[in-house]
């Protein structure tokens, strides 16, 4: 997992946790705690990579390269016919998982009666660090490979170095589901049948030529390099590729650990939003109430016009901005002599720029505006309304929702927006 | 060739040794007996000799790629550089090894090309692959074959210059070839790696097949050995060359590898082999260098491979054999570099199973010493499995096509022979009987007159007969013949309209109960196996209305020989004589649309708009698709049923008419004496005569004495054949 994504996984669990303290009994805050955990526990959930590849493609042996060569107990699960997981745990077990779906540990003692029980999977954890973040299945040869890719993160196809890449491959790995190829490393085994460095280089072109665009990376491993002494003269006896196989999948699990992130920050940032709009909207002194529904009515007619097409963009944002300066300054007077509307802005407002067209994305941008401007509203609201007991509660819950809202991450983009239709452009 | 490696373990026991021997006695015997039998029945005999002389047997190597084949080839004719080899899939042609056999012209090799048709048809669209998911989806481009089919254009077109198309149709022939100009031909150059490498495959992709002239090899009988591009290859077009291959050979070699022994795709190659017929069928793990720890792992593949082959084909018992093509082309080559890597691998502690070796010198020091290093090499070809490969090849050699030529001919040569004596009994008696009479009296002269001219009119009436009959038998034949290639036919569609309804009901209640349609795939396999059993069945009802409207023919043919000929020793036809080769039936490996994979199938389904429709489809499809297989096979009964009758029955007639031949020509030469006699009484020379009928007399008997040789000498040939090659085919 990449540093940036450490990062917001810590954020997130911070702002949780802080909201927690809050004691507050609020629905809409419980659901967005709830939602929080969910994303949390969806980020730290390891890398999923499915090994498949047809019978004796050296499958297993990826695994142990992958996990470290000989930490696997190979004995048990060599040719095995059922698929085996193997996962992180503070202690070492292995777990066979029965017709009925019952998991009944097993000590990998090839006398253990137990072995004989017909599996339907195996599940074995260790306490390997590098397991945190990766889970690994090796699968079965006989079975449909269909059947294993369902959670598969980063998918492993095995082909015997010697023979790799035929017609029974192609058509086995062309019925996957073509989201298969995103994430998906061809692995050719038995690097060390290749007996000089100019058949490595040939098979690896070969492989290259006939799997274009359906791989993201080929690697050539020396699934037994640790088994078989090396002879001198073998091209596979100098690297067994073992690194080059742990640092492709890394890669593509920092990649898919970096997706996960960016699409559970819209989430979060979203959430944080609809909760934080929900806790503002507490109840009021009639005045204020009466200030908040003529503020509504006037943005209404602003986005209204908008819409109309009587009324540009940048008009629209300039007479927004006014009207909450406005309203602001009643609701509590002398916030808007501090730097609540950014300098940035205000210079933005006062050029005399090409404001975007009036598009739908313009459009989506300013409604968005006018909701969080309405709640920031109502948090003023809230602020000068009779203090009750729970208010700082609230007022920190606020706090800590609109970070996550990511309110000023809006405006750069509004900033952002502004800024790209410069003086230059043409009309 | 290495002279001390081919020592005793195969020169005593070449290949085909015994068949070979069979041939070249059965050739004396052809030269004896065409100068035995009447004039008029001599084409016959020199028609089977120049069968004899053409016999060859065709051992085709089969297998995935990348399983060894090309390298396989290189040790099993004892030549290690002989076929180029690479890591990456390598040959692209049919090529065709002849051993003991002479070239047309003086070519030791000759590479024909693709017909313009054929080229296009694979460059423009990319062949037979892109023709039948035409069929299956119209308007579907499938990318990887249109690629395929660029590339391969653009190849041509880059090695050859612009105008290669030229080329096409013809045929590029060498007085003599080396490993150079191989690799031009039958290389495909794909990732060759290295420089230098312009010239590999530059007509490779134009090549059709290769005809090599060899003669060198372990063969004693005419063998040519069929090399493949192989199966399982995702460029299409090599796969399809292959499965082409396949129909024309006697004995299959299926090669495996030991890492990976006997897939899916080893098994339906199998299954189209079977078909062609199982007791020609010998597989071999290759590769056995490859495995670790070879003592623990080789048994358990052997046993998964013996499994699974009477798994699949029950009671068949099909031998299977093991070596490694590496060690052996190594104990030939012996290249130090090369053993020495053999011998660093965990595989080589194999090789002390030949009992040669001591655990310690399975180091690349022990190479140093030439005593060690002489029985390293002998270790390596004992334990690579090549005395077992020539063993089992020449066991499946007895029992395939040309071993069934053999003793068609050895039978016919037999009862030719054994009417030839009697007629020269016969005929030695009628001038024994003349030369008694030499004094005859002028009115006993008129009386054997008055005999000769009964018996040349009950000749005459006979032959009338026998000519009558001829023609009867002939009609009555080809309405057999007729009769039966309908009823075959008839059998053949029923099984495919059979199938087809029920692949249709099958496909509809699957569609209608929603499930997703990509989980179903045709079985093309079982249709063909019940084709294959539909034929089978046919063909041996068939074949016995034809043997045994034979067995029926030839006592009558034979009764009114003998009215002629009271002991004109015609037997009557039994036992392998009266059998029918059963032909091959390559037709059924030939890849048709519904064998297509099912991401071409997918878009099959998305363009049906009901469950019914694609039912209606695939019905339709299954019956189109299979057909024309099915007026394959019947072309292919009926050429052995026409085979059948040219052949068997007409040496039947043949010895017929050779009787009444002999005896035309004993009336007339009984007739001449006549008139001699008359011519004598009026001048008499009676010495000279005497000493010329003393003279016939003498030749006639040794012509009786050689006849009885040769007759004698083929019933033990076939006495010998029955015992020998019988033995040996597998029993059901």
């Amino acid at each position: 997992m990449s540093r940036a994504s450490e990062q917001f996984l810590a954020e997130i669990r911070d702002a949780r946790e802080r909201l927690i303290e809050t004691r507050l009994t609020d629905t809409a805050l419980t659901y967005c705690i709830a939602g929080l955990s969910r994303i949390e526990e969806a980020l730290r959930r390891p890398v999923r990579v499915v090994i498949l590849g047809e019978y004796n493609s050296g499958k297993t042996s990826v695994a142990d390269l992958l996990i470290g060569a000989g930490l696997l107990p190979t004995s048990v699960v060599a040719n095995t016919q059922v698929p085996v997981l193997m996962t992180y745990a503070e202690t070492a077990s292995m777990f066979g998982v029965t017709e009925a779906g019952t998991r009944i540990r097993v000590d990998g003692d090839e006398n253990d009666p137990l072995t004989d029980i017909a599996f339907r999977a195996i599940q074995v954890a260790l306490p390997l660090e590098h397991l945190r973040r990766l889970q690994i299945l090796d699968t079965p040869s006989a079975a449909s490979p269909a059947a294993f890719i369902e959670d598969a993160d980063i998918v492993i196809w095995c082909t015997v170095a010697t023979r790799a890449w035929t017609e029974s491959e192609r058509a086995l790995w062309a019925s996957l589901p073509p989201r298969c190829c995103r994430n998906a490393l061809l692995v050719a085994t038995h690097k060390d049948s290749l007996h000089l460095a100019e058949e490595v280089t040939s098979v690896t072109e070969r492989l290259r030529a006939m799997t274009t665009g359906l791989f993201r990376d080929i690697v050539l491993v020396a699934a037994e390099g640790g088994r078989d002494d090396g002879a001198a003269g073998h091209a596979g006896a100098t690297d067994t590729g073992a690194a080059t196989l742990r640092n492709a999948v890394a890669s593509l699990a920092g990649e898919i650990a970096d997706r996960r992130t960016h699409k559970a920050e819209k989430i979060v940032r979203r959430l944080g939003r609809l909760t934080f709009h929900h806790l503002s909207s507490a109840r009021l002194r009639p005045e204020i109430a009466t200030l908040l529904t003529d503020w509504e009515s006037r943005s209404g007619l602003i986005v209204e016009q908008l819409t109309a097409g009587t009324r540009t963009v940048p008009s629209a944002i300039e007479e927004l901005l006014q009207a909450y300066a406005g309203f602001a300054e009643l609701l509590s007077p002398g916030v808007i002599l501090g730097d609540s509307i950014p300098v940035t802005t205000a210079r933005a407002l006062t050029a005399p720029l090409h404001w975007p067209a009036n598009g739908a994305a313009a459009q989506r941008l300013v409604k968005t505006l006018v909701s969080d401007l309405t709640a920031l509203l109502r948090m003023l609201a809230a602020r000068s309304t009779a203090a009750s007991p729970r208010h700082g509660d609230y007022q920190t819950a606020r706090g800590i929702l609109l970070a996550l809202a990511d309110l000023d991450g809006s405006f750069a983009a509004l900033e952002r927006m502004l800024g790209s239709s410069t003086p230059d452009a043409p009309a | 060739m290495n002279a001390s490696m081919s020592g005793e373990e195969t020169r005593s026991g070449l290949i085909g040794s015994r068949l070979e021997g069979l041939r070249a006695q059965l050739l004396g015997c052809g030269d004896v007996l065409s100068n035995l039998v009447e004039p008029a029945e001599r084409p016959l005999v020199t028609d089977a000799l120049r069968k004899l002389k053409q016999l060859t047997c065709r051992v085709a190597i089969v297998g995935q790629i990348k399983s060894g084949k090309s390298s396989f080839i290189n040790a099993f004719v004892q030549d290690p550089g002989f076929l180029p080899t690479s890591v990456t899939p390598w040959t692209t042609a049919v090529t065709n090894l002849h051993f003991r056999q002479t070239p047309p012209g003086a070519h030791a090799a000759i590479f024909t090309f693709l017909q313009q048709n054929e080229w296009s048809s694979l460059a423009e669209s990319g062949g037979r692959v892109r023709e039948l998911t035409e069929r299956l989806v119209p308007g579907f481009e499938p990318q990887l074959l249109q690629r395929q089919a660029d590339q391969l254009r653009e190849r041509a077109q880059q090695r050859l210059g612009v105008e290669f198309e030229l080329l096409l149709g013809q045929a590029h022939a060498f007085e003599s070839f080396d490993a150079s100009i191989l690799l031009q031909y039958l290389c495909s150059g794909d990732f060759a790696g290295h420089a230098g490498a312009a010239a590999i495959g530059k007509y490779s992709d134009l090549t059709k097949s290769a005809d090599l002239y060899c003669d060198h090899g372990p063969f004693a009988f005419p063998v040519t050995v069929i090399d493949t591009p192989g199966t399982n290859d995702p460029f299409l077009i090599r796969d399809e060359i292959t499965r082409r291959s396949l129909g024309s050979a006697d004995v299959h070699l299926v090669v495996l590898t030991a890492r990976q022994p006997l897939s899916d795709t080893d098994v339906s190659l199998l299954r189209i082999m079977r078909g062609l017929n199982n007791d020609r069928i010998v597989v071999l793990i290759n590769r056995i260098d490859d495995l670790a720890d070879v003592e623990t792992e080789l048994p358990k593949v052997i046993a998964y491979v013996r499994q699974r082959l009477d798994a699949e084909f029950p009671g068949t018992g099909i031998p299977v054999v093991h070596g490694s093509a590496w060690w052996g082309n190594q104990a030939i080559a012996f290249e130090a570099e090369a053993v020495a890597r053999i011998l660093a691998r965990r595989s080589a502690s194999h090789l002390l199973r030949a009992g040669l070796l001591h655990p310690s010198e399975l180091t690349p020091a022990a190479l140093s010493n030439s005593d060690c290093r002489e029985r390293i090499r002998h270790s390596l070809w004992a334990m690579s499995g090549l005395p077992s490969v020539y063993k089992a090849i020449d066991m499946a050699m007895g029992a395939a096509r040309p071993a069934f030529a053999l003793r068609q001919i050895t039978h016919a040569f037999a009862e030719m022979a054994r009417v030839c004596e009697g007629s020269a009994r016969s005929e030695l008696e009628a001038l024994s009987d003349a030369a008694k009479r030499s004094s005859d009296l002028p009115q006993d002269a008129e009386e054997r007159f008055a005999r000769i001219s009964a018996e040349s009119e009950q000749l005459a009436r006979v032959t009338a007969n026998i000519d009558a009959s001829a023609t009867g038998i002939e009609t009555q034949l080809a309405r057999i013949i007729h009769e039966e290639r309908e009823a075959l036919r008839r059998h053949l569609m029923a099984t495919i309209d059979l199938h087809a309804a029920r692949e249709r009901d099958v496909l509809i209640d699957t569609l209608s109960r929603g499930r997703a349609p990509q989980v179903w795939t045709h079985e093309g396999v079982e249709l063909r196996r019940a084709l294959a059993g539909a034929f089978h069945e046919g063909f041996r009802n068939a074949a016995e209305r034809l043997t045994s409207f034979h067995a029926r023919v030839a006592p009558e043919l034979h009764k009114l020989t003998a009215s002629l000929m009271p002991d004109s020793a015609l037997s009557d036809p039994h036992g392998p004589t009266l059998s029918i080769a059963e032909p091959t039936i390559a037709p059924l490996s030939r890849l048709v649309a519904l064998d297509l994979d099912t991401s071409r199938w997918r878009l099959f389904w998305s363009r049906q708009p009901s469950p019914e429709a694609s039912g209606a489809r695939i019905e339709a499809l299954i019956r189109a698709e299979f057909s024309p297989v099915a007026d394959e096979l019947v072309q292919l009964a009926e050429n052995a049923f026409h085979e059948f009758s040219a052949t068997t029955i007409t040496w039947s007639f043949g010895a017929c008419r050779n009787i009444q031949h002999a005896l035309r020509r004993r009336l007339e030469f009984l007739r001449a004496e006549y008139e001699e006699t008359r011519r004598a009484a009026v001048s008499p020379e009676s010495a000279q005569r005497a000493t010329e009928t003393a003279e016939r007399l003498r030749a006639q008997d040794q012509r009786v004495k050689d006849n009885q040789t040769l007759t004698r000498h083929l019933e033990h040939l076939i006495q010998y054949m029955d015992k020998v090659l019988h033995e040996e085919a597998p029993r059901p």
